[in-house]
């Protein structure tokens, strides 16, 4: 039986996200017929039997690698974190001095002594008298007043003695001597401390590797060592970075062991901002540079090694293979099973919970939160026909401004109503919580996570609930197809309800990107876009409608991010009430891209009827409007919503199982997409198992297949 | 350990006289903790003490020898405060801003939970009092704030940046009865300090907004002549009226509910007055009145929520103009009677009640972390928790 090596450094605790996701994979494998073994950080605690074996040895996780990548950017950010900690304790140490000197009966005094002009005020009699809960002792008045008069008179001396040249020479001349002695004392101090610990220093060197590289290198040797490892077992690193993949292209050079082993690396961190837009002019970029290096160096040292490179999402993998080194294949993710269970049982009168889940981050659209809940306060939240359930946990000591700000807004809300989730969750909490969850709000920024996974998404879809995601991003591309299946058989039904405003043919060239029209809106409830176009499913089209009031001011602006993944594509835009005109405008996102539709049509549609815009979770663009019309328009077409997310729980989450992904480590390596010259061996011909990736427009053609109303 | 023996509050306003949260937080942490409750008020000369006829909530002045907003005064009430709290001993002890922080510097004994209550802003002035702050933040463990943006402003100010903060409105706990919206009497109502700028009593009262049915209730402050101003409304038949000062509680409430409207704008000239916490937006509430406010950010936040206003474009004498014919226009059956009901749901929600709820949630938490459950008659439950999400 073949070892199962989790390999990750990140391990600190029994919870959180790299513990679960080591410990669904670890299951999996042991399930599998595989001997799984856990390497984690040496902080993690002593486990119980886990049905793995778990060897603590790493000194430092993945974040504390990269952070030492980056020292210099480190150093100068402790350096400025320490600057800013002096400073506030200095400034407590004034304060607290200041409230020392005040606070007291002497302070009292002078406080006293400032507010009475001489000893005839008839205050200072009073002071003095025995009523007073505080009586001030005449002399120590007399005396403050007199200190007082008597610097008073002399106030001019100490102008003088300030524009006085001697004394500013002695002073001046003074702090030189004192500045030299101190500089000379310190100098002293350094070359006596260097000459009194210069022994250690080499010693420590001799014992020790220097670098991280080399102590993560050490540490996966001796662990690799005490667990006995053997040719054709498999080593999973589930989360590295440049410093770890450099660690192991060493240890597999100068270790025949390492040699024999079967590494499977995963990478899930975006190397470009975008999916496809702006890549050309980031290619060039250092951190690149750096990375095709690395990948080309370990092309050559890890000649005639069962080596295999994942990521965990489609976008990411294409953006790791276009720099044509290795293939990357996208591996799925592990989905705690507990997730596909059947949701809770909602009673008909019971809110629809709309619930957001992790950190409370700017990139992960928290800040959008309240003023989506207040749109939807009047009609849903209010008559409880909705909750929201917003986990509130802070991943910094400080949280982001507008997070924290977001967080207060929230807090002025009544639990029952909207309900904050604080703190960490352990697994069965946040089991629960999603669970509990109707609907899940995602609403990432696509600039973070257009080829990111985001691992809620993944147990939504899996749980079979709704969710709202952000245009552009990684999760709006895995709806993308449904969306258009669902929107090619609901165009036809609003045929009678739609007014043309716009058909802007390719032929007319500059009208096809830029502003397209302005049109009064009416009694118009949503605007409808067909866009014809070449398929291009990397590339997404924007359009982004105006709102403007009756008054003509400008109000907000929505944004559609369609994919273009087939000849024809809609959009459903719901439009917010009290307006009065939509402008319409079209981009594609990065300046580079060149993908122009062959036709536009937009129409306003007019219908009362509710219409869902999306299948099984809405595609919007994360502002506080598009979320709140996001949540409006689930809350109206729910069942229709829950149905079809339970379907792709089935023909799209099913694929996220820990199962699916062990098969896939452990199976052969795959042949596809290799490019010619690379010198990886390809071990077996065995097509590889699908990815999670490919499942969405095989389940697409199925739902297509199956007539879906 | 035992529960909490005594709340008491250090209040920097003698009660009675609009601030009404401070007695209802009183109570309300009393029944919290299960104990009785002491406010300890300063002595402003203009307000003598009152009965507040709460059970469990006393009250006990600290006469200084000079006001207490002088230096001296404000000294000699944090003397005396930090006297009383060495002498009874509270478990909870809540410093109400500005004037009874010099207490906690001062006082030897260490209640058990401090909470800052930031009635007031400090508008980034007040630097003695920011440093006195900043001197005992570190015994603070909870700070309530009227308004968010208060709390992001001045929180970091006064050393409080990382203390956990909760947002409570200045609610209203009494709740009069709400007058139906056909039995108005189809005028504006608007009560509080009259000032010629800070709260555009001029355009009120020198005649620019003659033709709208105002009443005016409240401190003439910063007019040369204030009778003749009031003569003179009257001498040109203004619609605009001046009713006098009315005090809070029972009467000022009773009042206002006969009206159709409220009027709640301040001079947005500082921060206190940009992101103003009024009472009297949370009393037209709870008195089912819809308040007409000019685009104070929590006005906004609270009216585009409940629907239960008219909110002005901006503080212009011509938003302001326009948002008044709204508010006639607003006053037909159908509409009017959809803002009250909007306002009476609105009153539930921002009830003082559902408030405070928010602020015991984040006392519990913090009793928890400190492992003080017992506080509050409850369990202790140390089991740690790992993990993040």
């Amino acid at each position: 039986m073949s070892k199962f090596f989790v390999i990750d450094p990140s391990v600190k605790g029994t919870g959180g996200h790299y513990y679960e996701y080591a410990l669904r994979v670890l299951r999996a494998a042991g399930e599998q017929e595989h001997t799984p073994v856990l390497v984690a950080h040496r902080d993690a605690p002593v486990m119980g039997d886990q049905g793995f074996s778990v060897l603590r040895q790493f000194h430092f996780s993945f974040f504390e690698n990269a952070e030492w990548l980056g020292a210099d950017e480190l150093k100068a950010r402790r350096e400025l974190e320490r600057q800013e900690l002096r400073i506030a304790q200095k400034e407590r140490r004034e304060a607290q001095l200041f409230a020392r000197r005040n606070m007291s009966r002497s302070g009292l005094d002078r406080a006293r002594a400032a507010e009475i002009r001489s000893t005839s005020d008839p205050a200072f009699a009073l002071m003095c008298s025995g009523w007073a809960e505080y009586r001030s002792s005449p002399r120590r008045l007399l005396a403050s007043v007199a200190m007082r008069r008597v610097s008073a008179r002399f106030s001019y001396l100490d102008g003088r003695l300030k524009n006085s040249r001697l004394l500013n020479r002695i002073k001046s001349g003074s702090s030189r001597v004192a500045a030299i002695i101190g500089r000379l004392a310190t100098i002293g101090f350094r070359v006596g401390a260097t000459l009194a610990l210069a022994p250690i220093g080499p010693l420590r060197e001799a014992l020790a590797p220097s670098n991280r590289q080399k102590i993560f290198e050490a540490d996966l040797l001796t662990s690799l060592r005490q667990a006995r490892a053997k040719a054709g077992d498999v080593v999973f690193v589930p989360t590295l970075g440049e410093l770890e993949l450099a660690g192991i292209v060493a240890l597999c050079r100068r270790v025949p062991l390492a040699r024999s082993l079967r590494w499977r690396l995963l990478f899930r961190r975006n190397i470009f901002s975008d999916s496809m837009a702006s890549r050309t002019q980031e290619a060039d970029q250092p951190e690149l540079r750096r990375m095709r290096s690395l990948l080309s160096f370990a092309r050559n040292a890890l000649r005639d090694i069962d080596v295999e490179f994942f990521t965990d999402t489609t976008p990411l993998s294409v953006q790791y293979t276009s720099l044509g080194i290795f293939p990357f294949r996208t591996a799925p993710i592990p989905v705690d099973e507990r997730f596909a269970k059947t949701q809770k049982r909602r009673a008909a009168n019971e809110p629809i919970v709309f619930t957001y889940l992790g950190d409370a981050r700017t990139e992960k659209g928290y800040a959008s939160l309240p003023g989506a809940i207040d749109q939807i306060a009047h009609d849903l939240i209010l008559p409880r026909r909705v909750k929201v359930v917003a986990q509130s946990n802070f991943n910094t000591k400080r949280g982001e401004p507008e997070c924290i700000k977001a967080h207060l807004a929230l807090m002025t809300w009544p639990q029952e109503l909207v309900a904050r989730v604080y703190g960490p969750l352990d697994t069965n909490d946040y089991v629960e919580l999603m669970r509990g969850a109707d609907a899940v709000l995602i609403p990432y920024s696509p600039a973070n996570y257009s080829a990111r996974s985001s691992g809620v998404f993944a147990e939504a879809l899996r749980a079979g609930v709704p969710t709202v995601v952000t245009g552009g991003s990684w999760m709006a591309g895995i709806l993308e197809p449904f969306r258009q299946t669902h929107l090619e058989t609901v165009f036809p039904r609003l045929a009678r309800s739609r007014r043309e405003f716009l058909r802007a043919e390719r032929i007319e060239g500059d009208r096809m990107l830029g502003q397209l029209i302005e049109a009064p809106v009416g009694r118009s409830t949503m605007i409808a876009a067909e866009i014809h176009c070449t398929p291009s499913p990397d590339y997404f089209l924007k359009l982004d409608f105006d709102l403007i009031s009756a008054s003509g001011a400008l109000i907000g602006r929505l944004s559609e991010h369609v994919g273009l993944v087939d000849n024809v594509v809609r959009t459903l835009t719901m439009i917010p009430p009290g307006i009065r005109w939509i402008r319409a405008h079209t981009s594609v996102p990065g300046s580079l891209a060149s993908v122009v539709p062959d036709r536009i049509v937009l129409s306003l549609v007019n219908s009362e009827q509710p219409v869902a815009v999306g299948m099984a979770g809405v595609i919007c663009d994360g502002s506080p409007t598009a979320l709140a019309l996001a949540m409006r328009n689930i809350a109206r077409n729910f069942e229709t919503y829950a149905a079809d997310a339970r379907r792709l729980a089935i023909e799209v989450g099913s694929g996220f199982t820990p199962e699916r992904l062990v098969e896939m480590l452990a199976g052969p390596a795959a042949e596809t997409g290799v490019p010619d010259q690379s010198p990886v061996r390809v071990i077996a011909s065995k097509p590889a198992a699908p990815t999670v990736t490919a499942l969405p427009h095989a389940a697409r053609e199925t739902l297509k297949a199956g007539g879906r109303a | 350990m035992k529960a909490a023996n005594l709340v008491m509050i250090l209040s920097d306003v003698s009660v009675g006289y609009g601030s009404p949260q401070i007695p209802s937080l009183a109570r309300s942490l009393g029944n919290l903790f299960q104990c009785s409750s002491v406010i300890v008020e300063p002595d402003q000369p203009d307000r003598p003490p009152v009965d507040l006829g709460i059970e469990l909530v006393s009250l006990e002045r600290v006469y200084t020898l000079t006001h207490p907003y002088t230096w001296s005064g404000h000294v000699e009430y944090g003397l005396a405060c930090a006297a009383r709290i060495d002498r009874m001993k509270p478990d909870v002890v809540v410093v109400c801003a500005f004037l009874g922080i010099g207490a906690l510097a001062a006082a030897q004994h260490k209640p058990r939970l401090v909470i800052y209550y930031g009635i007031e802003h400090t508008s980034g002035e007040m630097p003695a009092h920011r440093k006195l702050f900043n001197a005992v933040a570190d015994k603070i463990d909870l700070c309530i704030f009227p308004e968010e943006n208060r709390a992001l402003l001045d929180a970091p100010r006064l050393g409080l940046e990382h203390t956990p903060k909760v947002i409570v409105y200045n609610a209203s706990e009494n709740m009069p009865t709400v007058i139906p919206s056909e039995m108005r009497n189809k005028r504006f109502f608007y009560g509080g300090t009259i000032h010629p700028t800070r709260t555009y009593a001029d355009q009120f009262l020198l005649g620019d907004l003659d033709k709208y049915p105002i009443d005016l209730f409240g401190n003439l402050q910063g007019f040369e002549s204030p009778s003749e101003i009031v003569t003179n409304l009257a001498a040109r038949t203004s619609n605009v009226t001046y009713g006098g000062y009315l005090r809070g509680g029972d009467t000022y409430l009773k009042r206002l509910a006969d009206y159709s409207f409220s009027i709640i704008i301040w001079n947005p000239e500082k921060e206190d007055t940009l992101y103003a916490a009024p009472n009297k937006f949370f009393d037209a509430i709870a008195a089912g009145v819809p308040p007409i406010c000019a685009p104070h950010p929590m006005c906004v936040r609270l009216i585009e929520r409940y629907r239960c206003g008219i909110l002005l474009d901006s503080w212009s004498l011509e938003d302001m103009k326009r948002g008044f014919e709204a508010a006639l226009a607003a006053m037909a059956p159908p509409r009017f009677k959809e803002l009250v009901s909007n306002c009476i749901s609105a009153r539930d929600a921002l009830s003082w009640s559902k408030q405070f709820e928010t602020a015991a949630g984040e006392i519990e938490k913090i009793l928890k972390q400190k492992g003080q459950l017992q506080m509050l008659g409850k369990d202790l439950n140390p089991e740690p928790r790992f993990g993040s999400v």
